[in-house]
């Protein structure tokens, strides 16, 4: 399909928050705080450069955060524009009963924090990536086939957030033109790449603590000042009028449902805490396994929130759409939400209408700050993951530190090239958070079953893990021009639910059949390096 | 209590204990940010391990507490 037809499904969203029907308030203040935001992180990282020596420098910070730090840049990766994007549009789309989302991934992040679920045993084997455990509890082509569907999983995951976080910005600013998406796009990812390639993981965590400073405020003030305008009971009025009981009760079969909650009790709670690489790589940066805990429970609040604070302001752009007949003609034609590409758009619309002059400036520096924070943190990882985990252990002879940094940053240039172009060309045919859940599916649904038995279960062996990767991938079933094309005809969830259980069923039943010859109780207790 | 009830006392609760967090972590992690930055961001740090070691992982650890 060529550019024209695929960029007008989000390109045609910018005039709906830049035209004169929704007017931004964005004004000179706003622009030159976002200017001001710009020179302080490129500053920072220029100035934490010399702090670089090293891959685990790089990737990891040194393994010197501590526990405020190391909430404040969890929460400051997680927390991506992105993210508050499709979590407005699920408040929107789904009434007060997507509040079961941010309710069930703070309760398991608790739950991980208090136990350490696989995220302690991760950091005492003193891994940097997830398939680097891979390789010293199943192997060496273990490690190099689960880092290969990593990145790729990952990098394909992340492979629309450069045009949604552009439509936002473009949206929000008011500038209303298909080729100003284009044009930010750019601009940004030009900004990130020096960034991060600059500064590695050190340049990531000022970026993910400004981040965090800025939005924490930002969204906290927005949802204080659209509560004293819209008031409980006109959000309460007009969830009941769009959504009816169902805008309340998650389990309710015309809403979300039983499958529904189940599947973010997955995806939402453990995998996004405890096995989703970038989340994963902050327990690895602590500095202690106790840090590492007291992280995860401190955080559980932020991961609650960060879902929360984009579904109430989702919620309140319901209230702000019912109120008016134009913008309902919009967002709401025939009384029911719009398609997936518009509603994406009815948050930023609503804050620039909502915030006044200098407050929308912090917000969108705050989201400014979540876009590059996210993009860094990803760049990062998955060229951390390609480098440590699939070229060196290829190569006969060890690779240098130079070298492994040196291919670590062509890397993040090559992947954000190929970002620029996905953005630029891949057709968006289906709702943006199923493309995510289904592309990160397609490595988090083995990688539950690897990391699980691999750390509990002395019997895991490696047959089970090359099995369990393989069924991973039937995750893919669930995007819907693949599903259409095979005559699939399975949802998002049920794809990623079936993947699960088919990668848990070939990891125990190849684990019986196929045993390891070596100990592996040797492997759980003795990692190959030493922490 | 109804659903509506349930979700308004839960936002409620969950956005003052999030400001107070938020304020802590704001103000703790500021102060440890200046610490990693000076400590780490000075470029007088000693390499960890034996030149020539290639195994990252092996970097970086116990003696690398920025804080202390």
């Amino acid at each position: 399909m060529s550019a024209s037809t695929a960029v007008p499904t989000l390109a045609a969203l910018p005039p709906v928050g830049g035209s004169a029907v929704f007017p931004s308030s964005f004004g000179a203040l706003d622009a030159a705080l976002i200017v001001v935001y710009i020179l302080v992180t490129v500053g920072a990282a220029l100035l934490v450069r010399r702090g670089v020596h090293d891959m685990a420098d790089f990737v990891v910070a040194g393994r010197s955060l501590r526990s405020s730090l190391g909430v404040a840049t969890m929460i400051g990766s997680e927390l991506g524009l992105v993210t508050i994007m499709f979590s407005a549009q699920k408040g929107f789309t789904g009434g007060m009963a997507a509040f079961h989302i941010p309710l069930v991934a703070g309760l398991t992040t608790l739950l991980v924090g208090l136990t350490g679920f696989l995220v302690v045993p991760l950091r005492e084997r003193g891994v940097l990536t997830i398939p680097e455990f891979y390789g010293q509890r199943f192997g060496r082509g273990v490690r190099v086939v689960g880092g290969v569907i990593l990145a790729l999983a990952g990098i394909l995951n992340m492979g629309l957030f450069l045009k949604a976080g552009s439509v936002f910005v473009v949206t929000v600013t008011g500038m209303g033109s298909p080729l100003a998406v284009k044009w930010v796009m750019t601009v940004l990812l030009v900004l990130v790449l020096f960034y991060v390639s600059v500064g590695g993981m050190l340049a990531v965590v000022v970026t993910d603590y400004i981040q965090f400073v800025l939005l924490s405020i930002g969204l906290l003030v927005a949802c204080v000042v659209a509560l004293r305008r819209f008031g409980i009971d006109s959000l309460v009025e007009a969830v009941q009028q769009v959504h009816g009981p169902a805008g309340f009760d998650p389990l309710h079969g015309d809403g979300f449902g039983l499958g529904y909650v189940v599947w973010m009790v997955f995806t939402a709670g453990l995998v996004s805490c405890a096995i989703w690489q970038t989340a994963v790589v902050r327990a690895c940066s602590a500095e202690s396994v106790e840090v590492v805990r007291r992280t995860y429970q401190i955080s559980s609040i932020g991961f609650l929130a960060r879902f929360l604070v984009p579904n109430f302001l989702g919620v309140c752009a319901l209230a702000w759409v019912v109120a008016d007949a134009g913008r309902s003609a919009v967002f709401l034609p025939g009384g029911r939400p719009a398609d997936p590409e518009t509603t994406l758009a009815v948050m930023p619309a609503l804050l620039a209408d909502l915030l006044p002059t200098g407050l929308l400036g912090l917000v969108v520096a705050g989201m400014l700050a979540a876009f590059m924070s996210t993009h860094d943190s990803y760049l990062l990882c998955w060229s951390s993951v390609l480098t440590q985990d699939v070229v060196a252990p290829l190569r006969r002879r060890p690779m240098s530190e130079g070298a492994r940094l040196l291919l670590s940053r062509v890397l993040i240039f090559v992947i954000g090239v190929f970002l620029l172009l996905w953005s630029l060309w891949y057709p968006l045919q289906q709702d943006l958070w199923d493309y995510m859940a289904i592309t990160g599916a397609i490595y988090f649904t083995g990688a539950f079953s690897l990391l699980f038995f691999g750390l509990y279960w002395r019997r895991a062996s490696t047959a089970g893990a090359y099995g369990s990767l393989a069924c991973g991938l039937v995750a893919v079933l669930g995007l819907g021009p693949v599903g259409g094309a095979l005559g699939v005809g399975l949802s998002g969830e049920q794809a990623g639910l079936l993947a699960t259980g088919l990668a848990i069923v070939a990891m125990v039943s190849l684990s019986y059949l196929f045993p390891d010859t070596r100990s592996a109780a040797d492997d759980v207790r003795r990692p190959e390096v030493s922490p | 209590m109804s659903w509506a009830g349930f979700w308004l006392v839960f936002l409620g609760l969950s956005l003052a204990v999030y400001a107070v967090v938020a304020l802590a972590v704001t103000i703790r992690g500021g102060a440890e940010l200046v610490t990693l930055i000076r400590t780490r961001g000075g470029g007088s740090r000693e390499p960890d391990g034996p030149e020539g070691n290639s195994d990252v992982s092996s970097r970086g650890r116990a003696g690398d507490r920025s804080g202390d």
